[in-house]
């Protein structure tokens, strides 16, 4: 092949990479540049919904926090940040948010530095509200063991304060999608007294937080997830 | 008085001396008709008869005549009507209708038909007091104890010697323990005759509980017993429900049965309270529902709860500072913090703190210090005017600022600390509070020994977002770096000095990020630590107290009220059916408590309060007004007892439904009773009237006549 031939090519190829590295580079920039172009939370109140690693679907429930922030916002005097506010573990702003929540389909995967990161931001106060959308539990379990060496998951039972202290929920978390049959279940991480991880497994409370439309799930059970939720939510801004 | 068959006797000088007398007196007379007839005189018979007459009387005198004469004695008697004001005759026995009390007034009103019979009434519990009929039977309320023998003995000495009978209405449940009736009978064995009146059923029920016992104070989380016993009559073996209940919420229940005769069974009920303040402990006993009365079936004991640990009250929204300072409160060991979360939906169930304690100066006073965190809107003006009362007073006020709470102009509480709320031009920004040159001597915000570290250890706080602009003269101890137009940072922190008391004010909402971050978290525990220490070492008085010297009054007795902190203008009562009697009290000399004592009118729950001159400010205190149980255990009629003291007294009993015949046993004396009658002639002063009339009458004829 003559130089003059290969010249195209070579132009070509570098305009190709040159190609790729700049979509390289705004695909890595973009998150950023969207998460520095969303309005200051400041002291609104926001629950950031993790994005985690291992492909589990970390985005569902895409509606279901930014309902709950109103509704806490209403029933409690609250400002509520009137968006879904998405946080790694990693965050530089991570310590401003004292509540996170996660939901997912499939894997979940917590870096050595995310597991470290959850595990001190729990203990300094903060609270995980984890809720299974079907297909998460076995990960997160064996995320959570990363993060809690110490500490099990263990089932809250019918008497614990997050059932009674705003709604009376005398049978504990509330059935609200059929993913799959078998009773609700909650379980939970207690540190120092203080239950610091809530987890609904086999019921889908955030799919009931989510606006009607996309479920279709009736009222009433609407308005189960929405008192669990909010039991939740109350336990963590009070204790 | 009517004579029958009448005889005479002499007793004076001796015959010889009579005779003598006799013979002087016809010589002297013989004299006299001489000397008349001399005279001319016209009727000479008249004088002479009037002289004879005298020197005859003069002699019968001088024989010492006595009389001696049959009489039958008259049916006035002196009656003693002796009517019962125990609290036992209130009650309206099996079918209710009229109590006791009214059917012996029935009785009386046919005792006074009886003609001859002198009645004298006189009311008795403990002893007896002389009184009108009206008064007797408007003896309401019933509160002293049956004590018969005293009272019969406590009759007035000058009447009790010219009784002739004492009628008694009572249901004869005597408590003096003055048997046998020794007492009643005077030296010579002699005792008035005591008609005894039995009223009441002879058969009734009753369930009884004696007074409580229990401490007078005691800890959370310690236990605490409180003791009782019950005693029944006429209800049998059957069980009994005993009902404890604290503050009027049951707390407890437990079953038992009576002791057989009478005797006391003894319970206790043991908790561990975990609220603090005066606690009200009730015991419930309940029985069969013909029981007599009810009245001696609920007794209370007043326990005031303490803590070892130092209170403090923190009441806050819903938010992330709620979150992290409640754990901070929580984790102190020489702290027992109570929790109230207020959203705009009411309390939140469960908490630690009651609403109620919001609006009550004494209840407020019970804590070192108070936290008042961004519920400015649910806040009544009572309850703001409470809290900055409880500043004044003594007491630590700790405000925190919050997006909904000290933004509103209207905010009464940051009002009445000397500040005011302000409207800035956009109060939302990232910023961090600069410690102002006062803050930075200022050892509440001190977080480390020296000032540079202390400098730098606030400037590398996390960003706050939200704060509230105020003005005031209060001292800034912390400002946001953007000025006012006075060319000052808007004030971040505040200390503000309320009357006797100190408020902390910090106006800007995200202390919490502090302790969330890295370097901020020394920084909130070192804050916190100074203002709690700083809070602990204070003393809160009321304003306004009140103190009972006995929460458990007795029906009957006086109940006193001592009132101090301010100048006093009443104190009110209020009973449990909202009867409300307002008492004037007056300074007790030497010292500034202002007391009123009163006699409460009927047994029950009642709130004293305390109200200081201008109004406003006030003190409640509860109180308990009971009956005495041995009162009405046994309930029935004593027949036994009245019995006795009839026979023994040679009167009569009646039980009431005998009663009828009082008028005949009374009046079986109404005939009276013949009797030999001697009396001395010289005792009559009309004979004296006669020995000077007939001279007189003598001279005045003489000198008619023309004789001297």
């Amino acid at each position: 092949m003559r130089m003059d031939e290969m010249r195209p090519n070579r132009k070509k190829i570098i305009a190709t990479v040159f190609a790729f590295l700049v979509i390289a580079l705004l695909f890595t920039l973009t998150p950023r540049l969207r998460s520095e172009g969303e309005a200051p939370v400041g002291d609104r109140f926001a629950v950031p919904q993790i994005h985690y690693g291992g492909g589990g679907d970390w985005y569902e429930d895409r509606t279901a926090m930014k309902r709950l922030q109103e509704r806490a916002a209403k029933e409690f005097g609250l400002t509520a940040y009137p968006d879904r506010k998405i946080a790694k573990l990693t965050d530089d702003d991570l310590f401003g948010y004292p509540m996170l929540y996660m939901t997912g389909h499939g894997n979940v995967v917590f870096t050595p530095e995310e597991a470290a990161r959850l595990r001190e931001y729990l203990l300094r106060g903060g609270f995980l509200f984890a809720n299974d959308d079907y297909g998460m539990d076995p990960s997160f379990r064996r995320e959570m063991a990363k993060v809690f060496p110490d500490a099990r998951l263990t089932e809250l039972p019918l008497s614990h304060p997050v059932y009674h202290i705003l709604y009376s929920l005398p049978e504990g978390v509330p059935k609200i999608h059929e993913h799959a049959g078998g009773p609700p279940h909650a379980y939970g991480i207690t540190v120092g007294g203080r239950l610091v991880v809530f987890y609904d497994y086999n019921t889908d409370i955030g799919d009931g937080l989510e606006a009607p439309s996309i479920h279709n799930d009736p009222t009433p059970k609407r308005e189960q997830a929405f008192r669990m939720a909010l039991n939740v939510v109350i336990y963590a801004l009070t204790r | 008085m009517m004579p029958h068959a009448p005889a005479i006797h002499f007793s004076g000088c001796p015959w010889p001396l009579l005779i003598v007398l006799a013979a002087a007196s016809t010589l002297l007379l013989r004299h006299y008709a001489l000397f008349l007839k001399r005279a001319r005189f016209a009727r000479p018979w008249l004088p002479w008869t009037l002289r004879a007459l005298t020197l005859a009387l003069l002699i019968l005198l001088a024989a010492g005549p006595t009389i001696q004469y049959t009489a039958r004695r008259p049916v006035t008697q002196n009656a003693a009507v002796m009517i019962d004001t125990s609290q036992s005759m209130s009650l309206p026995d099996a079918g209710g209708g009229q109590t006791r009390l009214q059917r012996a007034e029935e009785l009386l009103k046919s005792l006074k038909k009886i003609p001859g019979l002198r009645l004298s009434i006189f009311e008795f519990d403990r002893e007896s007091r002389r009184v009108s009929e009206k008064s007797a039977f408007d003896s309401s309320p019933l509160v002293g104890d049956t004590e018969v023998i005293p009272s019969i003995l406590s009759l007035p000495e000058d009447r009790a010697a010219d009784l002739s009978s004492v009628i008694l209405f009572t249901d004869g449940q005597d408590r003096s323990g003055m048997h046998p009736f020794a007492p009643l009978h005077d030296a010579s064995g002699h005792a008035v005759p005591v008609y005894a009146v039995g009223l009441g059923a002879k058969d009734e029920k009753n369930v009884s509980l004696a007074p409580l016992l229990a401490p007078e104070t005691a800890y959370t989380g310690q236990p605490l017993t409180v003791r009782g016993s019950f005693r029944s009559k006429g209800i049998g073996p059957a069980p009994v429900t005993l009902e404890f209940m604290v503050d009027g919420k049951r707390a407890q229940v437990k079953r038992e049965t009576a002791a057989p005769g009478g005797a006391g069974r003894e319970f206790s009920f043991t908790l561990r309270p975990d609220a603090l303040g005066l606690k009200r402990m009730t015991v419930r006993v309940g029985s069969t529902a013909d029981e007599t009365t009810k009245i001696d079936n609920e007794r209370h004991a007043f326990v005031r709860i303490l803590n070892a640990k130092k209170q403090i009250l923190y009441v806050d929204a819903p938010r992330w500072e709620n979150a992290f300072l409640h754990r901070t409160l929580a984790a102190r060991d020489d702290l027992a913090p109570a929790f109230l979360t207020l959203t705009p939906g009411g309390p939140l169930p469960g908490e630690s703190a009651s609403r109620a304690a919001l609006a009550s100066e004494a209840k407020l006073t019970q804590y070192e210090a108070i936290v008042v965190g961004a519920v400015r809107p649910e806040l009544t003006s009572a309850e703001t005017a409470a809290l900055a009362n409880y500043a004044r007073d003594g007491g630590f006020l700790i405000v925190l600022g919050g997006s909904n709470s000290l933004l509103e102009t209207d905010n009464a509480l940051l009002r009445s600390l000397g500040l005011r709320p302000e409207r800035a031009p956009d109060a939302e920004g990232a910023f961090f509070p600069k410690l102002t040159a006062q803050g930075r001597e200022e050892p509440l915000l001190r977080a480390a020994p020296s000032a540079e570290r202390n400098a730098a250890m606030w400037e590398s706080l996390p960003y706050a977002y939200t704060f509230s602009p105020v003005s005031g003269s209060a001292a800034a101890l912390a400002s946001h770096p953007w000025k006012t137009r006075a060319g000052r940072g808007w004030p971040l922190v505040l200390t503000v000095n309320a009357g006797r008391g100190r408020a902390l004010v910090f106006t800007f909402d995200g202390m919490w990020r502090w302790k969330f971050s890295e370097n901020g978290a020394e920084v909130y525990d070192a804050v916190w630590n100074n203002v709690l220490t700083e809070a602990l070492r204070r003393t809160v008085t009321q304003r306004v107290s009140l103190y009972l010297p006995k929460r458990n009054v007795p029906l009957g007795e006086m109940a006193c009220f001592d009132a101090g902190g301010s100048e006093i203008s009443r104190i009110e009562l209020r009973s449990e059916s909202g009867i409300t009697t307002t008492l004037t009290p007056s300074l007790s000399a030497g010292t500034h408590v202002w007391r009123a004592c009163t006699r409460p009118s009927a047994a029950g729950l009642y709130t004293a309060q305390a109200v200081a001159a201008g109004g406003g400010r006030s003190a409640v205190e509860p109180f308990a007004v009971e009956v005495n149980d041995e009162e009405f255990l046994p309930a029935s009629r004593n027949d036994s007892f009245l019995r006795s003291l009839a026979k023994i007294t040679g009167g009569a009993y009646l039980a009431e439904p005998d009663a009828a015949r009082l008028r005949e046993a009374v009046g079986a004396t109404r005939a009276g009773h013949e009797e030999r009658v001697t009396a001395d002639l010289w005792r009559y002063p009309w004979l004296y009237a006669v020995l000077l009339l007939l001279p007189f009458a003598e001279w005045a004829l003489r000198r008619r006549g023309g004789l001297t």
